[in-house]
């Protein structure tokens, strides 16, 4: 019975978000950081939404994380919010990925070392930003791809050998195919990556 | 300078002017702040008043029936903001200690003016609907500025003084994240200018 109940007890501190740095101009995102605290945050048609690396009972819960993945059959490497939720959703029902296109590989982390200070224009020429509805992990499709916008990488500096600050801004206009258009506006984000957070997709 | 230097040259000061003609005082102060903003964060700035203890020390330089006199102070202070911010109550603690190095002359009997520089270390709380959460890294912990002031003593024991206070630094230092992602400016904002008026009590009298 004890171990039952330090079961759900574990079970519920888990489900429980984190807490995260509010940022002072808008508390209901976290603010724009460069200390790998693992979250991202942007306003989806005005709706504040944000993804947390969280981790779970067994230390393992994507939902949330951010995921680089390379797929060698289209050369892009997509960077992935993955499954995040909106903040006034305390149900957790609506959860969205936003995920980047990026043409080449980005296989290791001396590949994002030198994405340090780039622009990507997210016009949809060369590199696009989308959004994908109750998103699955290795998935590279988008429900809304962008038209507009930009991502700026503003900090890779590795904090240990094994460890790095991935940080930076975005903000896109996306519409569907059935022109729903979604705006992702005064994204950001900062997390602490590693190798676990790359992978190399092959269809 | 480290503030625990600060702080020990500040109190070896304290300690020689005792051992001349010092004189220790306690003061109990209402405080006015008066913040000035230009920002759109949408705080609610207007001016609040809060409880302002003090704790100094005074003593006369040169001679002893000198008009003039130096003195440092100790002083606790707070303040505070409110917004709403989409139906959230969000709610700006700070809480501080200051550091006063002033001068005073004895107009006339009874009555003096005082005027000094005043540096200041505070902490900040902030709380999204009654939650205490962190923020990132926007809340300066530091400020300086100035004071201008006077008092009139009825009782040798006894003072009713009035203070202002211009101090120079703003409180919250930020950029915006544009819809684009492009940052914004670097903002500087909350300017504070304080009013005090306080009854001191002098517990131990100069030596002359």
């Amino acid at each position: 019975m004890r171990d039952f109940i330090l079961f759900i007890s574990m079970l519920f501190l888990i489900s429980c978000g984190k807490s995260f740095d509010s940022d002072i101009a808008d508390p209901l995102l976290p603010g724009y950081t460069e200390s790998g605290n693992n979250d991202a945050g942007a306003r989806i048609n005005n709706r504040p939404w944000m993804a947390q690396r969280t981790g779970d009972f067994y230390g393992v819960n994507y939902s949330g994380d951010i995921f680089i993945s390379f797929f060698p059959d289209e050369n892009y490497t997509t960077i992935k919010f993955y499954s995040g939720r909106f903040v006034d959703d305390q149900e957790y029902q609506d959860r969205v990925s936003v995920i980047f296109q990026i043409e080449g590989a980005l296989t290791d982390l001396s590949d994002i070392r030198s994405l340090e200070g780039r622009e990507y224009k997210l016009d949809g020429s060369e590199t696009v930003a989308g959004l994908k509805f109750y998103d699955t992990l290795f998935s590279d499709s988008l429900d809304a791809r962008s038209i507009k916008g930009s991502l700026f990488i503003r900090k890779c500096k590795f904090s240990s050998e094994e460890r790095m600050v991935f940080a930076g801004t975005f903000g896109f206009d996306a519409y569907t195919e059935d022109s729903i258009l979604y705006q992702v506006h005064s994204g950001r984000f900062d997390y602490s990556i590693s190798d676990d957070n790359l992978r190399t997709v092959v269809e | 300078m480290k503030p625990t230097r600060l702080v020990f040259i500040l109190l070896a000061i304290s300690c020689i002017s005792y051992s001349s003609y010092g004189q220790l005082y306690l003061d109990n102060g209402i405080l006015f702040n008066e913040h000035r903003t230009n920002s759109d964060l949408g705080l609610d700035v207007k001016a609040k008043t809060s409880w302002q203890p003090r704790i100094g020390w005074m003593f006369r330089i040169a001679k002893s029936n000198s008009n003039i006199k130096l003195g440092i102070e100790l002083e606790y202070f707070t303040r505070s903001f409110e917004r709403e911010f989409e139906s959230v109550s969000n709610d700006i603690y700070f809480t501080g200690l200051s550091t006063n190095l002033i001068g005073a002359y004895t107009v006339a009997d009874r009555f003096h003016v005082n005027t000094g520089v005043k540096f200041a270390f505070y902490s900040s709380r902030f709380d999204l609907d009654g939650e205490s959460k962190k923020v990132a890294d926007v809340f300066n912990s530091f400020d300086w500025g100035i004071l201008i002031g006077g008092g009139y003593s009825p009782l040798k024991f006894m003072t009713i003084g009035a203070r202002v206070n211009f101090w120079f630094l703003p409180m919250i230092e930020y950029r915006t994240v544009g819809d684009y992602g492009e940052f914004s400016d670097l903002k500087k904002d909350v300017y504070t200018t304080s009013f005090e008026c306080f009854l001191r009590f002098s517990i131990l009298n100069d030596k002359e």
